[in-house]
């Protein structure tokens, strides 16, 4: 399969600064979660809504009978709905994955409800695995899944996930050979061509003496 | 009917104050996005920044309509 890197950036790179801490560093990946999440949550913000409204206008109309009290239902409920998109759309903005040649970095921000920003120094962990996963057909149609990218820290006992992303697999792919490439020049078990030096220390001190040598 | 006028119009009085509310959530909130913005340096887009000028707009005309209800209520009220 062919990827780009355009895949894997959905942020824009005015946005994508942000993460860079370091003159050096690069952005490889930063993506948001799929646009239809927020698009689904605001169908059932606004389904949910239309059934409220309905019900409660009937209720003040069969019971009250006051149509300017209809009005002022109709628009406080307007106003809340308003909000409610707000929210869902600010929430899904402020939430942020992106992976740099020196970090990966989670971003969540609710304004009001909290703030939740999670990152990880590539330096201090071996990577060991970058998994795509596409849960549903659902997804397979969207071409939306998750990516875990997985760490052999013994301290670190948890997958770093990317949830509900566009184009999984090419992010995956792309992620998998940057990260390769990024710990090749630091890390020894990358190092090859060099004869196995532990077994043979094994071996030399074995009984104090050396073992088939 | 001026017993549910009395009723229409304490009930438009409480949608008055939820609204009234709102207006000051959504000016709250806006502020909140733009202090979270600068602080991550996460840039809005124009749209966004839009959405959140347009919530403030619409929640303060929709309070001035529900303020207006109440003007027409108070007026059937009997005195």
């Amino acid at each position: 399969m062919e990827y780009q890197r355009s895949d894997c950036i959905d942020v824009t790179e005015e946005e994508t600064k942000t993460c860079i801490t370091l003159p050096e560093e690069k952005i490889l990946v930063c993506k948001r979660e799929h646009k239809l999440i927020p698009l689904i949550a605001c169908a059932i913000i606004l389904f949910m809504a239309s059934i409220f409204t309905v019900s409660g206008g009937l209720l003040i109309f069969l019971f009250l009978e006051s149509i300017p009290l209809l009005f002022s239902f109709l628009l406080l409920m307007g106003i809340l709905t308003l909000l409610a998109v707000t929210k869902i759309i600010i929430d899904w903005y402020f939430h942020i994955y992106a992976i740099t040649t020196r970090k990966i970095i989670e971003i969540r921000s609710v304004p009001f409800f909290g703030e939740y920003i999670d990152d990880l120094f590539l330096d201090q962990v071996r990577t060991t695995e970058v998994d795509a996963k596409i849960p549903s057909f659902f997804h397979e149609l969207l071409n939306m899944g998750n990516v875990t990218v997985g760490f052999d820290r013994p301290s670190h006992d948890k997958v770093f996930a990317l949830f509900n992303i566009s184009k999984p697999r090419q992010t995956a792919m792309y992620l998998s050979d940057a990260l390769e490439e990024l710990m090749k020049p630091s890390q020894v078990w990358f190092q090859e061509g060099k004869p196995n030096e532990h077994v043979r220390i094994s071996e030399d001190i074995f009984n104090g003496r050396v073992a088939n040598a | 009917m001026p017993n549910t006028n009395i009723l229409s119009f304490y009930i438009s009085l409480f949608f008055l104050v939820l609204s009234f509310m709102l207006v000051i959530y959504s000016t709250l909130y806006r502020k909140e996005t733009i202090e979270i913005r600068n602080q991550l340096g996460i840039a809005l887009s124009r749209e966004v920044e839009a959405l959140l000028t347009i919530n403030i707009f619409l929640a303060l005309l929709f309070t001035l309509i529900i303020a207006a209800v109440i003007i027409f209520l108070s007026s059937l009220v009997p005195r």
